[in-house]
């Protein structure tokens, strides 16, 4: 990275560097860059609003009950603490998966890559 | 068997060890650790303001599969990913069907079901981002909210929907560009 940057070579970096997903190279190179033009500045300024406002949208909560609703539907389904899976079942290893995640969610079904 | 101070205070992966040694107050501390985080999560990513339901499934699913989770990812990684799964199972579900005629992913296209959200939204001055977002892509949707709320990194955000980093770069960057555009035209 150097001051050679542009402003096509910048705009597309400019999610990553809001979001500090860029190298320290890169990070540097588009700072310099951003100091000597108005127009990107703009744009990352509109990035930066615009996820200021994702961000102030509104948000559920779990009731105040939530805890105890789990517990019950774990009661139900007759998941006794001493019947956790403490172990891959044979069926799982069967699949010889290796996603952590996909082993957790096979009894909800595979989900497409 | 610790105290409540002590549930409090330790991390995640502590919890989950203590839980595996048994300790189910740990599970439960774990719960209302992330409650109202997946709460928000599954809210969103289905577009429906009823999220308990669902919710409460995606723990039962940690509690029953917590010891398959081989520590390869953080807790929270992995519980996000079991939370997406479930999420979409529901989905699924509700739809009755997950792929198109032609065999493409449901998830690939904007999201045209009507929202309880919308209604909600029309009444604030936020309603057009508000519906802008219920009408992302569900994997847009997703990956924006892993990343705008829950502060997930593009390498965790792509351990939790199972894609390649620059995936989750692209979705990010189509999600914020079509929210970008909805915004300016209520702006022009």
């Amino acid at each position: 990275m150097s001051d050679l940057m542009d402003c096509a070579a910048v705009q597309p970096m400019l999610d990553e560097y809001a979001w500090a997903e860029v190298t320290a190279a890169e990070r540097e190179a588009v700072a310099l860059h951003l100091g000597q033009c108005a127009s990107c500045r703009q744009k990352l300024q509109q990035l930066l609003a615009l996820d200021s406002q994702i961000r102030a949208l509104p948000a559920t909560t779990a009731p105040e009950d939530f805890l105890a609703q789990v517990r019950a539907k774990l009661s139900k389904q007759r998941l006794a603490f001493d019947q956790r899976t403490t172990a891959p079942s044979g069926w799982l290893g069967d699949h010889g998966l290796t996603s952590e995640t996909d082993e957790a969610f096979l009894r909800f079904g595979r989900v497409a890559a | 068997m610790g105290s409540e101070r002590d549930l409090c205070d330790a991390d995640d992966e502590a919890l989950v060890d203590r839980f595996l040694g048994g300790d189910r107050a740990a599970f439960d501390a774990l719960v209302l650790r992330y409650q109202d985080r997946l709460h928000r999560f599954v809210a969103w990513s289905n577009g429906s303001g009823e999220a308990d339901d669902t919710t409460q499934d995606v723990f039962v699913e940690a509690y029953r599969s917590l010891a398959t989770w081989r520590g390869k990812s953080t807790f929270r990684t992995w519980l996000y990913g079991v939370a997406r799964n479930v999420c979409r199972y529901h989905a699924r579900q509700a739809r009755g069907r997950d792929r198109t005629r032609d065999g493409s992913n449901v998830d690939d296209f904007p999201d045209d079901t009507a929202s309880p959200f919308e209604s909600v939204a029309k009444c604030f001055e936020w309603a057009d981002l508000m519906v802008a977002v219920t009408r992302l892509p569900r994997e847009q949707r997703v990956t924006l909210m892993l990343r705008a709320w829950e502060g997930l990194s593009y390498d965790e955000i792509a351990a939790v929907t199972n894609v390649p980093k620059g995936t989750v770069r692209s979705r990010l960057h189509s999600a914020r560009r079509t929210l970008a555009h909805a915004i300016s035209e209520d702006t022009s």
